[in-house]
């Protein structure tokens, strides 16, 4: 499958990115696809990752998690979510096509996080969507 | 020269059952890699023997945690904060409108069986505001309010479990949560302020990411003054400056004033921030 | 480390296919598969990307039965070859006990055939192993598209480019047709058990 991005609806995505996520505390969070691309990613400032192989390896994660969900019988996981002692990572997929990846510290409590992925995933879809219909 | 023997013996094993496995008729290629039929009988050996004392262990691990299964049952049937404490950690990996419906159901029965422990009875007169306050703003919360309530419900569970707690030890505990609560609160004004203003200038979002991107400070945007004022008249002022309470009945009428004070401040501007939107 | 089960008499062996992207790895396991569903009784796991290219791993266990006294698992691991992938691919090498280098006899692979080998000597190294001790096979995959009049490197070619150094055994293969795929297959295993037994003492 392929795609393609321009500009305004790369901006688009930040400025949600931005608004929902990093704005509330959050402290880094890139939307890739299933092949582990990223397509936009931003974070606050504090820490720098290498974000290139988090990303493939958060897309292998997500495809290996989801190969146990059918064996175990189940279309897929509704919460996929690393526990850290400081940093914790949660995942959530956009269509079949787009993972959302955020990094959060234990000042954002998974609850409130998980309604604020909700919000982005929403907004996100409006641009992600129409993509895969081409 | 015997060893040699039991190797071509084993490679040849490997070779018969891969064959087997994979007879595809295919020419084997000849090459064998050499294996000292000792170390094989060795390994074999070796591994009979801690199978056995393998064996002795597993019977004792077993016995030792059936003990300690019996040993757990007695101590969960007492703890009169455990359903609400289940509410508590639900929220916090998520937030649905049935938790909090049930939390503030639970918080309501609390309030009943405690009618009479007024300490008790503003914590979780704090806790249900929380809980409102998650209820009616969701994603809109602040994000800070998910620490408070953990805080708050982690030291009324101190409180309750803690026997010959003194009354002091406990309004001192109370005082602490309060600050934390106050301070919660002029952030979700600072924050609702901030956003109303935003708002009337029309600003577009685009222009502010850099700001926001660094770490996060104490805005120059001043709190919403009506409602503070208000809350403000009616404060009963609880630092060490303060004057000192004749009575613990008083100090406990006083902390309660309080809480209703800025509970009804807190919906105002509730209600406030309603007509705006 | 092949993983040894003292109790159930049980050895596990991890047999990982290296290689460059779209070299012919995972076609080599969906052969064995295909070919010998009935007798080896296993699924195999693929974890891959929309586009079929191996994202994570393919993986394919099965039993060799008991040899020694010894009920012998195989697993057969397939990494991605792209070369955005190196951190998966380290993950998978984790605790390999024998390897499959798959390169690709195509002339415009050549160079990436000898990039693939490097990253692999240097994977192995992150966990103090060595690609000069590990034991390894080479198959120089793709032989079919001779017919086809597409460019190969010859079998002197890869050997002098691959293996002049590591002197493993080799074979020339094509894992659409199963040329000399089982061959591989058979002659890793016996490598990799005879090490294991050897390691065991």
């Amino acid at each position: 499958m392929s795609y393609t991005l321009g500009q305004k609806q790369l901006d688009r995505i930040e400025e949600i990115l931005m608004q929902d996520l990093i704005n509330n505390g959050v402290r880094c969070v890139f939307l890739i696809d299933m092949a582990g691309n990223i397509i936009s990613n931003l974070d606050n400032g504090e820490k720098q990752h290498d974000i290139y192989s988090l990303a493939a390896l958060a897309a292998g994660n997500f495809g290996a998690v989801s190969a146990m969900a059918k064996i175990i019988g189940e279309s897929e996981f509704s919460l996929l979510f690393h526990k850290g002692k400081k940093e914790n990572i949660h995942f959530n997929k956009i269509t079949t096509e787009f993972l959302l990846i955020t990094i959060f510290g234990n000042d954002i409590s998974l609850g409130f996080l998980r309604l604020k992925v909700a919000d982005s995933v929403e907004q996100l879809k409006t641009i992600l969507e129409p993509l895969l219909s081409l | 020269m015997v060893n040699r023997k039991k190797d071509e013996k084993l490679d040849a094993e490997i070779a018969k059952r891969l064959d087997d496995l994979f007879g595809e008729g295919d020419a084997s290629s000849g090459e064998s890699s050499a294996l000292t039929a000792n170390e094989a009988d060795e390994a074999e050996n070796k591994s009979r023997d801690q199978n056995q004392s393998a064996a002795a262990e597993e019977v004792f691990d077993l016995e030792d945690l059936v003990l300690n299964e019996k040993a757990k049952e007695p101590a969960a049937a007492d703890d009169p904060l455990a359903e609400l404490k289940s509410m508590v950690l639900s929220i916090d990996w998520e937030i649905t409108d049935e938790v909090l419906s049930a939390f503030l159901s639970q918080i309501a029965n609390l309030k009943n069986t405690y009618k009479n422990e007024k300490i008790i009875l503003m914590f979780l007169q704090l806790l249900g505001s929380l809980g409102e306050y998650i209820k009616t703003n969701r994603g809109n919360a602040h994000p800070k309010t998910f620490k408070v309530l953990n805080s708050v419900f982690s030291h009324l569970e101190s409180i309750v479990s803690t026997k010959d707690l003194a009354e002091s030890e406990k309004i001192k505990i109370l005082r602490i949560e309060m600050d934390k609560y106050k301070q919660l609160r002029n952030k979700v004004s600072k924050k609702k302020a901030a956003e109303v203003r935003k708002g009337k200038a029309k600003l577009l979002y685009k222009d502010e990411p850099d700001e926001r991107t660094r770490k996060k400070q104490t805005t120059d945007i001043r709190p919403d003054r009506d409602s503070m004022i208000a809350a403000e008249k009616k404060r009963v002022p609880e630092s060490t400056a303060a004057k000192p309470h004749a009575t613990l009945a008083e100090a406990v009428e006083d902390l309660k004033q309080f809480i209703h004070s800025e509970l009804s401040a807190l919906r105002q501007e509730l209600k406030r921030i309603q007509k705006s939107k | 480390m092949a993983f040894v089960n003292l109790k159930n008499k049980e050895i596990q062996v991890k047999i990982v296919y290296y290689g460059p992207g779209r070299g012919g790895k995972t076609t080599n396991l969906e052969y064995i598969y295909k070919k010998f569903r009935n007798r080896i009784n296993t699924e195999m796991v693929t974890v891959k990307t929309h586009g079929d290219r191996t994202l994570f791993f393919d993986f394919l266990p099965f039993d060799i039965g008991v040899i020694n006294g010894y009920d012998v698992k195989i697993q057969l691991y397939t990494v991605p070859g792209q070369v955005k992938y190196n951190a998966t691919r380290r993950l998978v090498l984790r605790g390999v006990d024998g390897i499959v280098f798959v390169a690709d006899a195509m002339a415009v692979r050549r160079e990436k055939n000898i990039l693939s080998l490097k990253n692999l000597q240097e994977n192995l190294s992150n966990y103090k192993k060595s690609i000069f001790k590990i034991p390894c096979v080479l198959q120089y995959n793709k032989i079919d598209l001779k017919e086809q009049g597409i460019p190969l490197l010859s079998t002197d070619v890869l050997e002098k480019d691959l293996n002049s150094q590591l002197k493993r055994p080799s074979f020339e293969a094509s894992a659409l047709k199963g040329t000399n795929v089982v061959m591989t297959l058979k002659k890793i295993i016996s490598m990799t058990v005879a090490s294991i037994k050897r390691d065991l003492k």
